[in-house]
C-alpha cells in the first residue's frame, strides 16, 4: 500500500511536466487504473491494462503476469515513435478488485464519463485501450487479450463521394472498434525470456551502451510516473523525467518474440496510426503528404496478417484443425482488412482506382470472414460503388447494401446509402435488372423507413 | 426418457476426427443432478459446465480431472469471448457446476429447464472421456458430450425435431491433442451459445440484437456442417435458426410497416459466399 504523500507530490511533478511538453510529443508512464492518466498534448493515447486473472479462484498475478503487461507497455512505446504524438500508459491495479483494472470503466475514465483521470483524453484525440485475461497453469501461461480504439466524441465515420457526372455521396462507419483476440499460450520458455528481458530492459544507463553500466529502473507499485522520450537510437531510448535523473533505455522487444506470441500488438500499433492518420486530416485542409500515419498503420495491419498467419500454422503443427484457428481470428482479421480498406478509401481525393481496387477485395474478403456484420456489408458497398460510374455491377452494391440492413434493418447509414443509390441508378438510366418504376418505388420505400427510424443511441 | 439428437462435427481434418454417434455413448455411473452452486439470479447469460467424468480409471485421476476442468471453464471463457464482442454486447460467463452429473438430456424436464432459462443459462455442458493407455500415455483420446441449449429446450417443449438436447463426440487423431483441445475444439459449441443468446433475446423482443446473434448462429453452424447438413437433426437446427432470424427481422421493420418489410423483404441471413 502506498502512501499518499508520494502520489500528490508525483501528481504535482508530473502536472507540470506535462505542461511543458511540445506538440510532438512521446511519452510513457505509468499510473494506477483507479486514477489513471493520458498525455493531453499526444494524438494518440494508449492505455495498457494490466492484466486481469481469469480462472475459477481468484489469484494474484505472478510476478511474470505483472512483468508481462509492463513488457507489452514498452513495446508498444518503442513501436508507436514513429509517430509523431503518442502517449503509452501501463495502467496497474492496486488490489483484487476485478473492477479496479475493467477496460471499460478504465476507458470511462479517461473520457471524462466517470471521475479519477488525472489527466483525460482530449476531445478529438485517439485513445487506444489493451487489456487481457490471463490464465496460470503448470508453468504455463494463456492470455487472451481485449483491443478497444476510438476517438473522443467522434464516431469513425467517413464519407466518399464517388465522383462521375453524377456525383453522389456515401457514408460508412469502422465495423469493428472493439475487439477479442484469440488465446495464446505461452510457454515456460517464453515466460522466462519475458521475465529475463525484462530485467535487462529495467535498466537505466548513462550512455546508450550496456557497457556503460547502469541502474534499475525506480519502479515503485502504485506510484504514478511519466516520462518522455527525447531521443531514439535503434532500440535505446533516452528517457526524461522528474522522478529520476533520466537516462537511457534498452527495449530489446526485437530480441523477444513478443510480437511472435502476441500478434494483436500489431493491431495495437495499427489502431495508433489509424487513428492518428483520421485526427490528422480531420484537422489539415487537404490531405497530408509524405509518410503518413495511415502508410504506417498499414503496415502493421499486414504485420499482424503475416504474424495471426503464423501462429495458425503453429497451431496446425500441434494437430490443431487449422480452420479453428481461423474462426477464432475471424473478427480481428475482418477488421484488420476493414481498417486497411478505410485507409485506401481515404489516401486520395477523390481515390485513386488501384486503391479502391484493393479496397473492394479487402472488403469482400472480410465479409467472407464475418457475413453478420452490417456495417462490414456497408463499407463493402461504398468501396464496390466507386466503380459504378465505370460500369461496375450496381446489382452488387445493391445487394451488399441490401445485406447489410438484413442485419440491422434500422442502421440509418445503411438506408440513407441504400437512398442515394437508388437515386443515382435512377438518375444515371437504370441498369438492368432495375427499372424507373421499381428504383422509384423502392426510394419511397426507404424514405418511408428512414422517416419513421429514430435516430436513437448509437449501438456501439 | 427422451432420445437425445445426434450432432456431426464438420469434415474431418489434419489432427482431429469428429464422429457422430446415434446411441448409446457410455453414460457415467452414479449420475445425478444436484443444483449448480455458482449459478445465481445475477444478469447476464451463462453456459454451465457440469462434471465430465473418465470411462477409465486408468485414462485420468480425480485430481487431473478436476485440473482439466479449471483448464476447460476458462478456455470456453476465452473461446466464447467474441461473443461478447458483437455490436449488442452482452454479458457472458462460463460456471462450473461442481458435482453436477446429469445422465441425459432426459434429467432436463420442463421445471429444472425453466429454472435454468430464468437464471440466463444458454448452454449446458457435461460429458465423458475416455482413451487407451499405453505405458505413460493415453492413446485414441476421445470425448462423449452432451449439450442442452437451454432456451431452444424451454420455448420448443414437446418438438420432436428441436429436442434441445444434443451429443457429439470427438476423437484425437494424434496423441498430440489433448482432452482440452478436443473440447475446447468443439465447433457446434459456438453455434448453440449464440443461438441460446439469440432466442433469449428474440423472446424478450430485443429484435435487433437477435437477428445479429441468430445470423451469427447461422453462420457458425453453416460453417461447422456444411451448406447442406447431413443429419436431420442438424437441418432442423439450421431451419430453425433461419426462422427465428426472419422472426427477428420482422420484429425489428416493425409487422405493421409495408415499406419496411419492402425494403430488405424476407432476406435471410447474408452468406459468406464463394470468391466468383
Amino acid at each position: 500500500m502506498r502512501s499518499p504523500v508520494p502520489r500528490l507530490l508525483v501528481v504535482l511533478t508530473m502536472t507540470a511536466l506535462l505542461a511543458g511538453w511540445p506538440a510532438a510529443v512521446r511519452a510513457g508512464g505509468e499510473a494506477p487504473c483507479r486514477s489513471p492518466l493520458s498525455f493531453p498534448g499526444a494524438a494518440v493515447n494508449t492505455a495498457v491494462v494490466q492484466f486481469q486473472y481469469s480462472g475459477p479462484r481468484v489469484r494474484e498475478l505472478s510476478e511474470t503476469a505483472r512483468r508481462l503487461s509492463r513488457m507489452v507497455q514498452l513495446d508498444a512505446l518503442l513501436s508507436q515513435l514513429k509517430y509523431t504524438g503518442i502517449g503509452v500508459v501501463h495502467l496497474v491495479r492496486e488490489s483484487n478488485d476485478p473492477d479496479e483494472c475493467d477496460p471499460e470503466l478504465v476507458a470511462r475514465r479517461l473520457l471524462g464519463a466517470l471521475p479519477g483521470a488525472s489527466r483525460q483524453v482530449q476531445p478529438g484525440r485517439g485513445l487506444v485501450v489493451l487489456s487481457g485475461r490471463l490464465y496460470e497453469e503448470a508453468g504455463e501461461v494463456y492470455v487472451q487479450n481485449q483491443l478497444r480504439f476510438l476517438r473522443r466524441g467522434q464516431p469513425e465515420r467517413f464519407s466518399l463521394t464517388i465522383p462521375g457526372s453524377l456525383p453522389f455521396k456515401l457514408e460508412a462507419d469502422l465495423p469493428f472498434q472493439a475487439l477479442s483476440f484469440p488465446a495464446r499460450r505461452l510457454t515456460g520458455d517464453d515466460l522466462r525470456a519475458i521475465d529475463t528481458e525484462f530485467i535487462r530492459s529495467s535498466v537505466l544507463y548513462p550512455q546508450p551502451a550496456e557497457s556503460a553500466g547502469g541502474s534499475p529502473v525506480p519502479f515503485v507499485q502504485g506510484v504514478a510516473f511519466a516520462y518522455q522520450v527525447v531521443e531514439v537510437r535503434g532500440e535505446w531510448m533516452r528517457v526524461q523525467s522528474d522522478f529520476t535523473q533520466g537516462g537511457w533505455i534498452r527495449a530489446r522487444t526485437s530480441a523477444l518474440p513478443l510480437r511472435k506470441m502476441v500478434p494483436e500488438l500489431h493491431m495495437v500499433d495499427a489502431a495508433v496510426g489509424y487513428l492518428e492518420e483520421r485526427i490528422t486530416r480531420d484537422k489539415a485542409a487537404s490531405p497530408k503528404p509524405a509518410v503518413r500515419a495511415g502508410a504506417l498503420a498499414q503496415a502493421a495491419l499486414a504485420d499482424y496478417e503475416r504474424a495471426e498467419r503464423a501462429v495458425r500454422q503453429q497451431n496446425a503443427e500441434r494437430a490443431v484443425r487449422p480452420q479453428d484457428a481461423t474462426r477464432a481470428a475471424a473478427v480481428p482479421l475482418a477488421a484488420a482488412r476493414a481498417i486497411d480498406a478505410v485507409l485506401r478509401m481515404l489516401e486520395s481525393v477523390p481515390p485513386v482506382v488501384a486503391a479502391m481496387e484493393t479496397a473492394r477485395t479487402e472488403t469482400d474478403d472480410a465479409c467472407r470472414l464475418v457475413p453478420y456484420s452490417a456495417d462490414l456489408w456497408n463499407l463493402k458497398a461504398v468501396a464496390g460503388a466507386f466503380f459504378l460510374p465505370r460500369g461496375g455491377a450496381a446489382a452488387a452494391v445493391v445487394d451488399d447494401l441490401l445485406n447489410a440492413a438484413a442485419v440491422e434493418p434500422k442502421n440509418r447509414l445503411v438506408l440513407a446509402n441504400l437512398e442515394a443509390l437508388y437515386a443515382y441508378l435512377r438518375a444515371a438510366g437504370p441498369p438492368a435488372p432495375f427499372t424507373a418504376a421499381d428504383l422509384d418505388a423502392r426510394i419511397k420505400d426507404v424514405q418511408a423507413v428512414r422517416a419513421a427510424t429514430p435516430a436513437g443511441p448509437e449501438r456501439r | 426418457m427422451r432420445r437425445s439428437a445426434a450432432i456431426v462435427l464438420g469434415p474431418c481434418a489434419v489432427g482431429l476426427v469428429a464422429a457422430a454417434i446415434f446411441v448409446g455413448a457410455a453414460a457415467p455411473v452414479a449420475a445425478q443432478v444436484v443444483p449448480c452452486r455458482g449459478l445465481t439470479p445475477a444478469a447476464g447469460y451463462k453456459v454451465l459446465l457440469d462434471d465430465l467424468v473418465f470411462v477409465s480409471p486408468e485414462v485420468g485421476t480425480d485430481r487431473e480431472m478436476q485440473a482439466l476442468l479449471d483448464r476447460l471453464q476458462n478456455a470456453l471463457h476465452f473461446k466464447l469471448e467474441e461473443l461478447r464482442y458483437l455490436k449488442g454486447p452482452v454479458a457472458l460467463e462460463v460456471l462450473q457446476c461442481v458435482g453436477r452429473k446429469p445422465k441425459s438430456d432426459g434429467d432436463f424436464d420442463a421445471g429444472m429447464v425453466d429454472a435454468l432459462n430464468t437464471r440466463g443459462v444458454v448452454l449446458e455442458i457435461w460429458g465423458s472421456l475416455d482413451g487407451r493407455k499405453e505405458g505413460t500415455r493415453v492413446r485414441d483420446r476421445s470425448a462423449a458430450m452432451r449439450y442442452v441449449v437451454v432456451p431452444l429446450r424451454h420455448y420448443e417443449r414437446g418438438s420432436p425435431q428441436l429436442p434441445g438436447g444434443y451429443r457429439a463426440r470427438y476423437v484425437a487423431a494424434s496423441s498430440g491433442v489433448d482432452y482440452l483441445q478436443l473440447i475446447e475444439q468443439a465447433k457446434d459449441l459456438d453455434a448453440y451459445v449464440a443461438m441460446g443468446i439469440g432466442i433469449k433475446l428474440l423472446k424478450s423482443t430485443e429484435y435487433d440484437r437477435a437477428r445479429e446473434y441468430l445470423c451469427k448462429a447461422d453462420h457458425l453452424m453453416r460453417e461447422t456442417w456444411g451448406e447442406q447438413p447431413p443429419a436431420p437433426e442438424q437441418q432442423a437446427l439450421v431451419a430453425y435458426v433461419t426462422a427465428a432470424a426472419r422472426e427477428a427481422l420482422k420484429g425489428s421493420l416493425g409487422v405493421n410497416s409495408a415499406g419496411n418489410v419492402r425494403v430488405v423483404g424476407d432476406r435471410p441471413c447474408p452468406k459468406a459466399s464463394a470468391r466468383p
